[in-house]
């Protein structure tokens, strides 16, 4: 596989675009994990392929549209609970579906063949093009620097939103922060695991590290590294099994989710056993 | 001089009002015990002080320069939270403005150091907070309001699920910080937080200030009708 990845342009891209994901995967799945929005972002990486499918209509880049449309379901997934009587679960529910059903009739509308939607749907690392990856870059920096930014304020705000507010911290602009990194990091996700399974590279990555470690930073160094492996190791044995990469990684991840409470799980047992015969 | 003043403050959750006519004021550096019936809205008053709720009517004056400190009544957050003790009280010491690449200097570890053995749990700053007892918790709570070096400690109900021997040495904590700090504590303890405080104030959605917390135990055991 390392010959090929030298040899061959399309490898190098998907490794790149693998490494680029794991950075994303790594930050945002513990905001996710942490502010249990794994759902939200579920709605919001669907509610992505209304704008995909605007893109194929209108003829614009539709990756574009995508990031438009889950940017904009997520800031109001974000603000509209807050004012109104409807519940964040149920706006999530909406738009989840609403999307979908928009990239479906964009689609149609479209003249022309109905192109392939199976990469934006379930990803297709094997195809990320040199221009994509550029995007993909510079939405990682955009999500890296977001998350650098305020970090200390960030992790109180994760743990513990009432006793920030309480202090004076604008919490507000964290949550706003949080709102966006989400769907422009859904967005670099799309093209590794595709719309429907980045809730998998999202949650897993980041859930399997908390069974590791008990802190934050080395959660998120954790998290990242756990990605770039399992995304790595999806890619390598869709490329030997000839099966797609999207499929790979998120068996994979679950794979190595549940290898790793069990194994954890004896541990703990045999820590307590051991200190149960010293005592 | 006060250090915290209410008037004639009301607040209401959609058609149910909470609290209403709620005037008192705490001097500095004295303990006011907050007291009442489940549901009339004592915990409201604390998160008013604390700015977490917005009175609909009346005044939630804090004296200029005083910074307050929020000891919650439940643990508003995920225990499973990848944190220790010392993460979790160093994070009190963050100001309050959002910094761009703010970083934690040798003054906010010696105040989250200093927090920390203050309510006893030296020793314990690597243990996950998932981890720690209920009583830990409180304490480490405590601590967090602590190292941010709040002025005026405002407690909801800081005894709550604890066994008689962790309330009272928590209130020990509580004891020894009285001369330095403003205290003002919702509890349902009332013997322990009674005898402990300077002043009272009993919540059933009006209020009603005692200067001598004494009077209002006694009225409170002959059951005496106290906000007409």
């Amino acid at each position: 596989m390392i010959d090929a990845i030298l040899q061959y342009t399309f490898m190098k891209n998907a490794v790149a675009a693998a490494l680029l994901s794991s950075v994303v995967a790594g930050i945002i799945g513990v905001i996710a994990v942490e502010k249990r929005l794994s759902s939200m972002a579920g709605g919001i990486a669907h509610a992505a392929f209304g704008g995909i499918g605007l893109g194929y209509l209108l003829g614009f880049e539709p990756i574009w549209g995508g990031l438009t449309f889950a940017t904009a379901s997520s800031v109001l997934i974000g603000k509209l609970p807050q004012n109104s009587k409807l519940n964040a679960d149920t706006l999530t529910g909406i738009l989840w579906s609403l999307g979908m059903a928009l990239g479906i009739l964009f689609i149609s509308l479209a003249p022309g063949y109905m192109p392939d939607m199976s990469s934006y749907l379930f990803g297709d690392i094997l195809s990320v093009s040199t221009s994509s990856l550029m995007y993909m870059t510079a939405f990682t920096c955009v999500v890296v620097l977001l998350f650098l930014l305020f970090l200390n304020h960030f992790t109180l705000y994760l743990l513990d939103e009432q006793y920030a507010s309480s202090q004076g911290i604008h919490t507000g602009v964290l949550r706003l922060i949080t709102y966006i990194i989400i769907p422009v990091g859904i967005i670099v996700m799309t093209n590794v695991v595709g719309i429907i399974l980045t809730i998998a590279l999202m949650t897993v990555p980041a859930s399997l590290s908390k069974l590791l470690f008990k802190s934050i930073g080395k959660v998120v160094i954790s998290s990242v590294i756990v990605s770039a492996l399992l995304s790595l190791g999806g890619i390598a044995i869709s490329y030997y099994v000839e099966i797609p990469s999207g499929a790979c990684i998120v068996m994979l991840c679950a794979a190595s989710y549940f290898l790793a409470l069990f194994l954890k799980k004896i541990l703990t047992k045999a820590i307590h056993k051991a200190r149960g015969h010293r005592e | 001089m006060d250090s915290i003043a209410l008037r004639d403050v009301r607040f209401c959750y959609g058609d149910v009002c909470a609290v209403d006519n709620i005037t008192f004021s705490v001097k500095d550096r004295s303990f006011a015990a907050i007291v009442g019936p489940n549901g009339g809205g004592k915990s409201t008053i604390i998160k008013l002080i604390a700015g977490l709720l917005k009175p609909d009517k009346g005044t939630v004056q804090i004296n200029a320069g005083r910074k307050v400190g929020y000891v919650p009544q439940t643990v508003g957050f995920d225990r499973s939270f990848p944190a220790t003790v010392y993460d979790f009280i160093l994070m009190g010491t963050l100001p309050s403005a959002l910094m761009p690449f703010f970083r934690y200097g040798r003054e906010h570890h010696e105040r989250a150091a200093g927090a920390m053995n203050r309510v006893g749990l030296a020793g314990m700053g690597t243990r996950s907070i998932e981890q720690l007892s209920s009583g830990q918790l409180k304490k480490t709570l405590i601590a967090r309001a602590l190292a941010s070096s709040a002025d005026i400690l405002l407690m909801d109900e800081p005894d709550e699920s604890l066994d008689m021997q962790s309330a009272r040495s928590l209130y020990e904590i509580l004891g020894s910080l009285k001369c330095e700090k403003t205290i003002i504590a919702v509890s349902h303890r009332m013997d322990d937080v009674l005898d402990m405080a300077d002043c009272a104030v009993y919540v059933e959605h009006g209020a009603r200030c005692f200067e001598n917390p004494g009077e209002l135990k006694s009225m409170l055991m002959n059951n005496k009708r106290l906000i007409p």
